[in-house]
């Protein structure tokens, strides 16, 4: 059991989510594999953000249940393990505007660790530079950062406590191609470097051919299909078809082969 | 302890010379008023225990209240309610850190510790409103205008007024931060919420005095 556990860190089952009649999930089953690049995509609405804060445990599922780690997250006494090696980019960075950047990298830190102070500056400045933002970025206030450097700083954050998952939502939403081809290389390289496993959110086409080793279809209220994105390309579903065969998706395919 | 301190200096400190004027207006009408009527019956001199009694009693802390809750309810509430909008606190949550704790303790202990001092504040701009209409009107000067409001004003009349000053400070700011934490995920709610926060925040300040104004009367203070 714990090795299983170890191997698929987050496993879905059955899960069930609504808000009042409007049923988002019916029996939603997902496994994600240790080490993996995890694509998630699925049309506007079709429930990817709340997915993830099921899984992240802010909204409570109204059936089934999500283990991370082999720990069903309801469970309070399992949920503060699970904080501590999980990290979390969410949308719009989702930084704490009252504190500097760098105060925001320490800001985990300093919530599960007792290291020292200094210790904990000098990491969190360690985490800032990995994330690939200039060194005078820390004393700045995330107000005062552009949307590419609020999300490099986001994931700064969410990778200060070393994670064994790092959650993505939308983390190229808004970039320009140029920026969001940096952020892929960028969570491919702290992949290859500290060997997490990685659940994106996104819509971008460039993102899932250029780093998700398995792309997650949300359709249906369900997870539609888990695969590789080249066998999603001979999948029959029409809203796979429409999504990855359109133009939009031809163009990305065609950039990823050239 | 910074947040705590960055939120008693823009709730408090900030607070002051904008609470001063507003009583200090109070104090002015209640003099203007009650030199008026009084002087019909011939006894305006009691004017200064008018003013003195209104304003330590009621005036000074109800008025700062009230001034709270437009400054400080609304802006816990919209602070709070970004942080909503923006995942903030969905991140603390994940992170492991308590809102409560983050959020509305250090708010709430602001309000706490600067409530007393602003309602002292509040006494002297009304207690110095009512001391330059008196001069002014009915030419009492205003070394006469002091000694006799320590004469005749009893001092439980400003304990009275203070001693209310926390319950109210902890009843705005409780309501700034629980509607920031109702505000949903649109802009819309964030509007909403600050809007009820101030209202209901001064709604329950007035009802709240009326309560005491009965509670002191049933103990004959």
């Amino acid at each position: 059991m714990e090795t299983d556990a170890e191997e698929v860190p987050i496993r879905v089952k059955g899960l069930r989510t609504a808000f009042g009649d409007k049923v988002i999930h019916e029996d939603l089953g997902l496994e994600v594999k240790r080490g993996e690049i995890l694509g998630v995509v699925g049309g506007s609405g079709s429930g990817k953000s709340v997915l993830l804060n099921t899984i992240l445990g802010l909204k409570q599922p109204d059936g089934g249940f999500v283990e991370i780690f082999g720990q069903d997250i309801r469970d309070p006494q399992a949920h503060s393990e699970v904080e501590r090696r999980i990290g979390v980019m969410f949308q719009q960075g989702a930084l704490f505007s009252f504190l500097t950047v760098q105060e925001n990298v320490e800001a985990p830190l300093l919530e599960h660790t007792k290291l020292t102070r200094e210790y904990v500056h000098d990491l969190a400045r360690l985490k800032i530079k990995l994330a690939g933002l200039p060194e005078d970025a820390g004393c700045l206030k995330p107000a005062e950062l552009s949307g590419g450097m609020r999300k490099r700083a986001g994931v700064a954050r969410a990778i200060a406590l070393d994670p064994d998952i790092l959650f993505l939502d939308e983390p190229t939403a808004g970039l320009d191609p140029i920026a969001a081809a940096e952020f892929d290389d960028l969570i491919r390289t702290l992949r290859d470097a500290l060997g997490f496993t990685v659940f994106i959110i996104t819509h971008d086409l460039d993102t899932l051919y250029a780093i998700c080793d398995r792309v997650a279809v949300v359709a249906d209220k369900k997870i539609a299909a888990v695969a590789t994105i080249k066998e999603l390309e001979r999948s029959d579903h029409p809203w796979i078809r429409s999504y990855l065969l359109g133009p939009r998706g031809r163009a990305a395919k065609k950039e990823k082969e050239s | 302890m910074t947040p705590l301190v960055a939120f008693m200096q823009d709730a408090g400190i900030n607070g002051l010379p904008i609470v001063f004027i507003m009583t200090f207006f109070i104090g002015a009408i209640i003099a203007l008023v009650g030199t008026n009527l009084l002087t019909t019956l011939g006894v305006e001199v009691f004017t200064i225990q008018l003013v003195g009694v209104a304003i330590l009693r009621e005036f000074g802390v109800v008025i700062t209240a009230i001034l709270l809750s437009g400054r400080s309810a609304s802006s816990f509430a919209a602070q709070i309610g970004s942080m909503q909008m923006n995942q903030e606190t969905d991140a603390m949550q994940v992170m492991g850190v308590d809102r409560f704790d983050a959020l509305v303790i250090p708010r709430i202990l602001a309000a706490l510790l600067m409530m007393p001092l602003m309602t002292f504040c509040a006494d002297i701009g009304g207690l110095a409103g009512g001391l330059l209409v008196s001069w002014v009107t009915i030419d009492i000067s205003p070394v006469f205008f002091i000694q006799r409001t320590l004469e005749t004003v009893d001092i439980k009349h400003f304990w009275i007024g203070m001693c209310k000053a926390p319950f109210l400070a902890l009843i705005i700011a409780a309501a700034g931060c629980r509607h920031g934490l109702m505000v949903g995920g649109d802009v819309q709610s964030l509007g909403q919420n600050v809007t009820s926060a101030v209202v209901q925040s001064i709604f329950m300040v007035i009802m709240f005095d009326a309560i005491f104004a009965v509670i002191f009367m049933a103990l004959d203070l």
